[in-house]
Order: structure tokens, then C-alpha cells, then sequence
């Protein structure tokens, strides 16, 4: 199981594959094969389903702590280090295995008659309420991906990342309901230095343009102000570069 | 008279604790409540959609779907002959299905205030690769790193993101914890009637439904808190169980206690150490007191290390809040301080009447359960078959044997002190967060009175029924006494918290990433901290962290006071939030809990915000017509 759940981590091209390798090996085998280490039943499946999965999720964090020291809080640190403290946990547990399990009592007189625990009718009525809470989990996702309360268009101005001939970068993203036609001004020093006329851009689209700056003093200011050409003489967005 | 008076309270009598039908070993009707509270979940999710787009009319769709989650799978576990197994998979289901509830709210993203503060330190030791990183937001968050590194395996390992691996990860918490806590209850009133009871009322406790199913160090550390008590409960009633592994189980969970929560420790401990002086005092088994004892001292060793070797400062953190607290609800009492007007939130908005109706109601369900079930349930005797098999008969001021039963009776005395608290405008968050604690005493005293009830006449349809009732109502009042209003995905609103998050706060937190690069030192609101120190991965410059609160230069004109703050900050940019203008803080808050009050008479002015334009030395590289983002670099230096 150790090892499944590995290769599952390793080698699952996608979450969903690696989903079940990782749950067992952060909330299950450490406090599984501690459990079974120490040779100790808490009295019933579900007491030791529980004692299984907080043990677990204590042992990781005391294993995070070991990782930290070494600066190992990576994938390969907690891959590695889970796994060999549940392959212990077997040796362990496989070296003790000859030992008498002590099982606890859980306190309460248990005069169950032993029946199955799923019936086929059980497994219908549980797989429709999970597909239906799946269902209300993604009408709500769906919807609350949909409400964007703020229709806006992104402008920006910045010195252009790892130069330092005073390029500047300037960028536009239109975040609005539908596709948007801007004018865009590049002013130096409060002088028109350049203007880009009818950029069109769909929703979602971002538009980029690298401008030389060149002017008084080394760095002068620059700023780039754009229009929707709807509104074609009210300043839409501003933004600037002070002088340097 | 004093016999009348004794035989109402319970005092020194036995209670019919009959593990009411352990049943058959299978799910009983637990499918069919499964499927019945996944509709209503489906009608939950429907009323978050409306309330989306803007239809008050919603919040009834909810609290209608809520009441009927919860009410079947209540009258089910009321009634005495459900089986065991049963019970656990129903307790299991409901505390499922209440978190999803919470889910519901906002499916796609982080929506509490403090779920942002530790998504930042779990940023952090994913990028650093080690713990005790810096976080300006909550500087003790790092000194507390339990849920994050739980985070931080099952993302890396699974590869989810961060927000699918910690909802994954809260709902195995939720399920674990509550199996816990019934388990715990089952060993101390040996009986799985009164533990599922307990384990309901436990459900009633403001912060269930929301705070302790949300990304907090507090959901983890619960967790752990209620296993430790499970486990404890379980080694010290059996002295063939050797001394190592009683060492074997107990330490991997303090330790994990200790790593997640210095509050949630440090009251284990407590609860440990008085069970075990109760079980010296009133035991004639005296390893069972010693084997409490051991767990109480495992814990505070844990503390107490961990303390010390992460360099917390959390008692400074705590102490602060506490004294707070207890201040100002010391000004309530002494009259030099008006008290907070209960159902009234800090923006003004009135509770609806049926809605402080349920929570009256709740309040006097609870009060009444806990005076009919105190003195039942400090005498409740120890089960027999255990360790402590010779038990002492004899009643001393109510008390008998059961070590845990004691505790978590007189646990309960926090009760009224954490409804008093709530008076108060900074006892509120104490008082709020003390529930989770308080009702592990709750619960039990109040299903050990229901208990009692039942048994002191014939079960019946109609005997089910109130109870079932009542339950729901505490269950439902716990809820509306919680956050009422958050439990719901609202309209954008600003100063808001979570409200107050949506795409384009985040769409301008992340162009901070991609166009300035990470780690710069940003000053903004309290919203737009949140997202620009998570989706931003900046450096945000917090009165907790550097002692200055630089965002108050926004709002103000900008003199002295206000530039020292910004060049003692060494802050780089703001963000300002040109919304603000709309309406004042919902939470009296715009930077920090500690500002001045008087910055919440009025919403900020506009062209205040808006002064650093005329600034020659700042630049304005951000604009998205609701926010901008200012460099201010050029302003410390020209001051230099």
C-alpha cells in the first residue's frame, strides 16, 4: 500500500490520480502502521479509523519540523521522509506482529448482531446524495466564477523588468463585459511623445507595448493615458512614472 | 424543600445513563438522511446563488434548507433505539454537511479575514522550504505552523492547489473530530444516546459552522485537543497498557497540539491537569490519575518546548486580547463604558426579529439544559468495567468518580462568562471564540439534563418531538449567534472582509507579482493586505509587524506624523482603495483593531485618497479606476 501510494504521487499525470496516494500518505499510513507498532486496537473499525488519521496528521507535522532543518519542506522531502517513517512503521509492526494485540473495550456493552454494513440500497442512497452534493458544490462554484461585481479595464506603466535604458512597459487589460476600442497617449515631460489609435480588444485580452523613454534629465516622467473611443474625450485610465 | 430542591437539580441522584440500544451494526436510516440533507444542501447552494445576484428573499430559502439538514438526522439520534453505528455515521454526515454549508458560501476562493493570514504563512514555507518565516499580517501565525505544514504535504504531494488541498484537509478534520468527540463522550456517560446528543449541542457553538471550518490554526488544533481527550480517555481507564505506549500515543498529538495552537494547548493542559487532580481526589485507582497526569504533563512539556524553541510571543498576543477584554467588560460593570447593543453589528444593521428570537431562544435552551444536567452530570459515575472499577459511591458536593465528567461540568461555568463577554465591543471576539471550548462541557451537561428528562417519564412521539425541537432551535441560534451574516455569500460591499473580496482586488494583487516582482513593502486597507501579501506575495507593511500604521498617510492629509510613519515603515507603494468612499467599515475596522475610533465616523474622502497624484516624487504605475497603486519611493527619498 506504501508503495502504491507512492507511485500514485510519482507517477499520476493529474491531481485525481495523485489525490489517493497523497490522503493515504499524509492521513493514514503513519498512524496506521504506529498503530500497529505498538500493537494496539482502540476496540471497533471506526475508534481506529480515527486514531489511524490523527495520528497521521500528527506525525506529519512532527515530520514537517525534521524536514524544516534542512531546508527540505519540498514534494521530494515530504514524499521521501512519509514514506520511510510508514515503511518502519511495517518493519516495526512486522517484527511485533508475533505479540497479542491489546483491544480495548470501548466502554459501552455491544450487543450488535453482526449484519452488513452497506446493503446495495445503502450504496444508492449514498452515491445519490454525494452526486448531489457534488452538484450543489458546482452550481456554486459555477455562479460565484460568474459574479464579477466591477467591469474595469487594467492600465499600466512600469520600468521595463531587467532594463536600464529607461524603456518602460506599458499594458492595458481590458477586464470589461465586452471588447473595448482604446486610444492610448504616452505623454513625456506633460509633452504628446506617442499615441496608438484604435486598439481593439476582446474581454479578457491584454494589450503590450514597450516605449524609449527619452527626455529632461535621465529618467524624465512619463505618463500614459488611455480613452474608450465611445467616450472619446474623457480620460478613461491614468497612470505614470514619476521623474527620476 | 431542600429534598425538592435536590431532586430537580439532580443533586447527588443517578441518572439513567442506559446505553440506550446499542441497535443493529448497520447504517440504519443514515443513507436516507444522507440523501434527504444533500437536497437541502442543493436548496443551500441555490439561495447562495440568488443572494449573488442581489435577492434578500434568499436568506430564507437558506435558513429553511438548514433547518431541514439538520432537524431529521436530530430526531433520529434523539430517539433512545438508534443504533451506535448509525449514530456515529449521522454525527459524521451532519458535521460534514455543515461544513459544506460554509463551502457553499464561497466554493472558489479563501472568504474569511484569518484564512487569508495563514494562507500567507502557508505561502511562505512553500516558497522558503522551512518554517518560522515572517508574516506581517499575524506575526504569531509562523510560531503556529500546524495546519500549514499539513497543507503544505497534502498540496505537494497531491498537487492541488491551496485552496482544494485545505478544504480536502478540513473536512477529514471535521469527520475525525467529531467521531472524536463522540467517542470521548461514549467513554465518560458510557453511553452512545447521551455522547450523540452531547456531540449535536457541541454543534450549536458560534464558531462550528464557520471559524472552525475555515483555514485557522484553531480547526486543526480543535482537532487535536478532542483526539487528546479521546486517547487519555482510552489509556487511563486500562492499566495493562504499558507505560511506553501510553508515551506512544499521547506524544505524537501533544507535540501536534503544541505546534498548532498556543491558546488550544495551553487549555488542554489545563483540562488535563484538573481531570487529573479530580481523578486523585476522587478515585481509589490511582494509576488512572497518574495515567491523566502523564498526558497533562506531556502537554505541558510540548507547550512549553515549543515555546521556547519557535521564540513565540504569543503570550504578549493573548495577553493583549485578554486584557483587553476583560477591561473593557470591567468598564461595562463599573459604568465608565457603554456596552455593545446586542444584535446590532458595528455597520448599524439590525438582527431580524425571528432571527434574535431563535438566538434568545437558544441561549435559554441551553441555560435550562445546563441547570437540569450540572449536578447529573458531576455525578455521573465512572462506567464499570473499567479501571477505576471500585468507584467511590459516595457523593462530595455533587462530585463522584468520573475525572472527566467533573471537568467538563465544571467547564461549563465559562458559559455565562462567555455570553457576558459578548456585551462588550472587544470581548466579543473572546467570548466567541471561547464557545468552542466552553460547549465541550456544554455538551455533555446538557445531554446528561435531556437524558434525565426523557427517563423521568415514558418516552414518547411528543416527548421526541420537544426535544428535537429544542436541539434544532440551539443548533440554529449557535449559527445566528456565530457571524449571521457571513454564513451567506453577500454582495460586494467594501471594508467588508471577505465581502469585500472579489476579481478585481485579486486581478490588482496579482499584477503587484507579475509587473513589480514579490517581496516589496506595500501598505494598503485591511482587504487589499490580504490579497496583496497572498496573490501578490508582497510584503505588507502592518502595525503588528512594524509597529506604525502607514496607511493612515491614505486618508489623512499628509503631514509629519503620517510621513514619518510611511519613511519608519520604509514602505514602497500604496494601494488605494478608491471604493472606500462608499459607506464606513462593517467591522469598525480599516487598518487595524487598535486604530483610532474616530477614523469610523465618516467614510474617507475622495480627493484625500486621491492627493498623491499632485505629488511630483510619486508615481502612479496602476490604475483600474477603482483602485491605484502609488510608488512612493520617490517621496521617502526626496524627504531624506
Amino acid at each position: 500500500m506504501i508503495l502504491t501510494s507512492v507511485g500514485l504521487v510519482v507517477f499520476g499525470w493529474f491531481p485525481l490520480l495523485k489525490l489517493p496516494g497523497a490522503a493515504l500518505l499524509v492521513f493514514v499510513l503513519p498512524g496506521w502502521t504506529l498503530m500497529r507498532s505498538l500493537n494496539f486496537d482502540a476496540g471497533g473499525l471506526a475508534q481506529n479509523a480515527v486514531l489511524d488519521i490523527t495520528l497521521s496528521i500528527s506525525l506529519t507535522l512532527v515530520v514537517g519540523l525534521v524536514l524544516h532543518f534542512g531546508d527540505a519542506i519540498t514534494r521530494n522531502g515530504w514524499l521521501l521522509s512519509l514514506a520511510t517513517l510508514s515503511l518502519a512503521g511495517c518493519a516495526v509492526a512486522a517484527w511485533r506482529r508475533t505479540g497479542s494485540t491489546l483491544t480495548i473495550s470501548n466502554g459501552v456493552e455491544s450487543s450488535a448482531s453482526a449484519q452488513p454494513l452497506f446493503r446495495s440500497s445503502t450504496a444508492r442512497y449514498l452515491l445519490a446524495a454525494l452526486a448531489i452534493v457534488l452538484a450543489s458544490i458546482y452550481v456554486a462554484a459555477i455562479d460565484a466564477n460568474s459574479i464579477k461585481p466591477f467591469q474595469f479595464t487594467e492600465l499600466w506603466v512600469v520600468a521595463s523588468p531587467g532594463k536600464s535604458d529607461g524603456s518602460v512597459s506599458i499594458g492595458l487589460h481590458n477586464a470589461e463585459s465586452k471588447a473595448v476600442t482604446y486610444r492610448l497617449e504616452v505623454l513625456v515631460d506633460d509633452r504628446l511623445a506617442r499615441s496608438w489609435e484604435n486598439i481593439s480588444l476582446p474581454a479578457g485580452e491584454i494589450w503590450q507595448a514597450t516605449y524609449e523613454r527619452t527626455g529632461l534629465g535621465k529618467y524624465p516622467r512619463v505618463e500614459v493615458i488611455t480613452y474608450r473611443t465611445e467616450e472619446p474625450d474623457r480620460v478613461y485610465r491614468r497612470a505614470w512614472l514619476a521623474a527620476e | 424543600m431542600e429534598v425538592l430542591l435536590k431532586r430537580l437539580l439532580g443533586y447527588g441522584g443517578t441518572i439513567a445513563t442506559a446505553n440506550a440500544a446499542v441497535g443493529e451494526s448497520t447504517l440504519g436510516l443514515m443513507p436516507a438522511l444522507a440523501l434527504s440533507g444533500a437536497c437541502t444542501l442543493f436548496g443551500v447552494s441555490i439561495a447562495n446563488v440568488f443572494i449573488r445576484h442581489g435577492d434578500p428573499r434568499a436568506e430564507l430559502i437558506f435558513w429553511v434548507s438548514l433547518t431541514c439538514l439538520v432537524m431529521p438526522p436530530v430526531l433520529r439520534l434523539v430517539w433512545p433505539a438508534t443504533g451506535r453505528i448509525e449514530r456515529i455515521a449521522i454525527l459524521s454526515w451532519l458535521g460534514l454537511a455543515i461544513y459544506i454549508v460554509h463551502l457553499l458560501e464561497s466554493p472558489i476562493k479563501f472568504d474569511g479575514h484569518d484564512e487569508y493570514l495563514h494562507w500567507a504563512t502557508a505561502i511562505d514555507i512553500g516558497e522558503r522550504h522551512h518554517l518560522f518565516t515572517i508574516n506581517s499580517l499575524l506575526p504569531v501565525s509562523p510560531q503556529f505552523p500546524g495546519l500549514e505544514l499539513l497543507q503544505s504535504a497534502f498540496g505537494q504531494l497531491s498537487g492541488l492547489n491551496m485552496f482544494e488541498s485545505v478544504q480536502i484537509i478540513i473536512a477529514v478534520l471535521r469527520v475525525a473530530g467529531i467521531c472524536a468527540l463522540f467517542f470521548f463522550y461514549e467513554r465518560v456517560a458510557s453511553s452512545a444516546w447521551i455522547a450523540s446528543l452531547a456531540c449535536l449541542i457541541y454543534m450549536a457553538n458560534s464558531n462550528f459552522i464557520g471559524f472552525l471550518a475555515s483555514f485557522a490554526y484553531e480547526t486543526i488544533a480543535i482537532e487535536f485537543l478532542i483526539a487528546g481527550l479521546f486517547i487519555a480517555a482510552i489509556v487511563s481507564h486500562h492499566p495493562s497498557l504499558p507505560w511506553w505506549k501510553v508515551l506512544g500515543l499521547t506524544t505524537p498529538v501533544a507535540v501536534a497540539l503544541a505546534i498548532s495552537h498556543h491558546m488550544t494547548s495551553w487549555t488542554g493542559f489545563v483540562l488535563f491537569l484538573f481531570a487529573a487532580l479530580a481523578a486523585h481526589f476522587r478515585q481509589r485507582e490511582r494509576d488512572f490519575a497518574w495515567r491523566l497526569s502523564a498526558v497533562a504533563a506531556v502537554i505541558f512539556v510540548s507547550a512549553s518546548i515549543w515555546g521556547e524553541f519557535a521564540k513565540s510571543d504569543a503570550t504578549n498576543y493573548i495577553g493583549g486580547i485578554v486584557s483587553g477584554a476583560l477591561s473593557e467588560f470591567y468598564a461595562l460593570i463599573t459604568g465608565s463604558r457603554t456596552g455593545r447593543v446586542l444584535f446590532v453589528a458595528d455597520d448599524g444593521a439590525t438582527t431580524p426579529v425571528i432571527f434574535q428570537v431563535i438566538a434568545l431562544a437558544s441561549v435559554a435552551l441551553t441555560s435550562l439544559g445546563l441547570a437540569i444536567g450540572f449536578f447529573r452530570s458531576l455525578g455521573l459515575p465512572m462506567a464499570t468495567g473499567t479501571a477505576a472499577s471500585a468507584p467511590v459511591t459516595a457523593v462530595f458536593l455533587g462530585l463522584r468518580d468520573n475525572a472527566f465528567a467533573i471537568v467538563l461540568t465544571l467547564l461549563t461555568l465559562g458559559f455565562p462568562l462567555s455570553l457576558a463577554l459578548r456585551l462588550t465591543g472587544g470581548g466579543w471576539e473572546l467570548g466567541n471564540r471561547m464557545s468552542a471550548f466552553v460547549y465541550l462541557g456544554v455538551g455533555l451537561v446538557v445531554a446528561v439534563g435531556i437524558a434525565d428528562f426523557w427517563y423521568s417519564n415514558r418516552a414518547s412521539t411528543i416527548r421526541l418531538l420537544i426535544v428535537s425541537t429544542a436541539l434544532t432551535t440551539i443548533i440554529l441560534g449557535g449559527a445566528i449567534t456565530g457571524n449571521r451574516r457571513e454564513l451567506l455569500a453577500n454582495p460586494y460591499a467594501p471594508a467588508a472582509d471577505g465581502q469585500s473580496i472579489e476579481p478585481m482586488g485579486i486581478s490588482a494583487a496579482r499584477w503587484t507579482n507579475t509587473w513589480l516582482g514579490e517581496g516589496w513593502r506595500f501598505a494598503s486597507d485591511r482587504v487589499n493586505r490580504l490579497l496583496l501579501a497572498t496573490y501578490g506575495v508582497q510584503r505588507v507593511v502592518t502595525s503588528e509587524q512594524d509597529h506604525e500604521e502607514p496607511g493612515l498617510a491614505m486618508f489623512n492629509q499628509l503631514g509629519d506624523e503620517e510621513m514619518n510613519a510611511i519613511k519608519v515603515t520604509r514602505t514602497d507603494y500604496l494601494l488605494v482603495d478608491l471604493r472606500l468612499v462608499r459607506s464606513r467599515p462593517k467591522f469598525d475596522v480599516y487598518f487595524s483593531s487598535a486604530e483610532d475610533a474616530a477614523l469610523h465616523q465618516h467614510a474617507p474622502l475622495r480627493d484625500n485618497l486621491l492627493k498623491f497624484d499632485d505629488m511630483p516624487k510619486v508615481g502612479r504605475p496602476y490604475d483600474n479606476g477603482f483602485e491605484v497603486i502609488y510608488d512612493i519611493r520617490g517621496l521617502i527619498k526626496s524627504a531624506q
